[in-house]
């Protein structure tokens, strides 16, 4: 790849990939280790794209692979058991401190899912075809993902 | 609006305000393929964390004996650092909010690669180098990475490990000093944490 392309690549999507990995890691060291390895991947490999949109599914699906490896990972099963999660960014409204707190706290399998919807705006059937998950299970998964943030934010949660 | 639509705004105007940071855009954007740093690159966070897992393991383990000094416990084992082993000493120095610490760790050039580990994984001077391997002393055993291979070393006793590793971890059997031992070997991302035990 064009390095002058890579470079624009990396400064329009660098936000969606670091946000996808936050939401899936919790933490933005894992986030960031999950950015550098997901761009490494598209500057290493030979990837063929047809627009904008197709190169940011790919970088979802890599990022989100990337995390699992993460998840897999010996070390990071036993360090997530010792480790206090204290890096979250402080937002300038409290409901919006609460809502993030609220959403790191779903099950990992579905804050990943929340946030292709409810950020990235994708339909169940799109974000079936980037996470290769079936699209009943993913509607599953928004449904009990919004009971669990509408029974912790309450009113803030419509 | 809908309510669903009311809450993806919520939502939105929330992780709008998430970005990646500046540092992190201009790593990437830098990323050269072949760069060592870029292609090794080991999260010192990450390092350390495992690092004192590892310990964990060891000092828990019957087959370290350990010296008790008050309320502080003192270990010797052999970190290597990029191939080269040094002797090191842990502190514990609380049972319950445990803090492990390298001490006095020289690296042959007058410098220092001590890495001080606390439970919850923050550090200070901690080594960021391209392998480490941590592994008790009385056993020998280290690790020793030679091009794309890697072998799990005893005296001149050499064992090719590389195709052995599943899920980051390699198992076997190794004798030292004529007995034989079960060793078990992982490794995430360059870190290496030896542990063996005499069947």
């Amino acid at each position: 790849m064009e390095s002058e392309e890579y470079g624009r690549i990396a400064e329009t999507y660098i936000d969606t990939v670091y946000k996808v990995a936050l939401s899936n890691c919790k933490n933005s060291a894992d986030a960031q280790d999950v950015v550098q390895n997901t761009f490494l991947k598209l500057l290493k490999g030979n990837v063929e794209y047809k627009d904008d949109e197709h190169i940011k599914r790919w970088l979802i699906k890599v990022a989100v692979n990337e995390c699992k490896s993460i998840w897999k990972s010996f070390w990071r099963r036993k360090v997530e058991c010792v480790e206090e999660i204290v890096d979250g960014p402080q937002f300038e409204e409290e409901k919006q401190n609460e809502l993030y707190d609220v959403v790191m706290k779903l099950p990992h399998k579905y804050r990943v899912t929340v946030h292709l919807y409810y950020y990235e705006e994708y339909s169940i059937r799109e974000i079936s075809d980037i996470l290769g998950i079936k699209e009943t299970t993913i509607q599953t998964r928004l449904m009990r993902a919004r009971k669990m943030l509408k029974q912790q934010l309450k009113e803030a949660w419509k | 609006m809908n309510r669903d639509n009311e809450n993806r705004m919520f939502y939105k105007d929330t992780f709008d305000e998430v970005h990646a940071p500046d540092e992190l855009l201009r790593k990437v954007k830098n990323m050269k393929i072949g760069n060592k740093d870029t292609v090794r690159r080991i999260s010192k966070r990450f390092v350390c964390a495992a690092a004192s897992l590892a310990i964990v393991g060891l000092v828990s383990s019957n087959a370290i004996a350990y010296a008790a000094t008050g309320s502080t416990w003192v270990e010797k084992i052999i970190v290597s650092v990029d191939g080269k082993g040094y002797e090191a000493e842990i502190y514990k120095s609380d049972e319950d909010n445990a803090v492990y610490e390298f001490k006095n760790i020289d690296d042959g050039d007058g410098g220092s690669v001590g890495i001080k580990i606390e439970s919850g994984g923050d550090s200070e001077n901690a080594s960021d180098s391209g392998s480490v391997v941590i592994t008790d002393g009385s056993t020998g055993l280290s690790i020793d990475v030679e091009g794309e291979r890697t072998y799990l070393k005893s005296g001149e006793q050499k064992i090719d490990i590389t195709d052995n590793f599943v899920d980051g971890k390699s198992e076997g059997e190794i004798d030292i000093k004529g007995e034989s031992y079960h060793y078990v070997v992982t490794n995430n991302d360059g870190v290496y944490s030896i542990k063996a035990e005499k069947k």
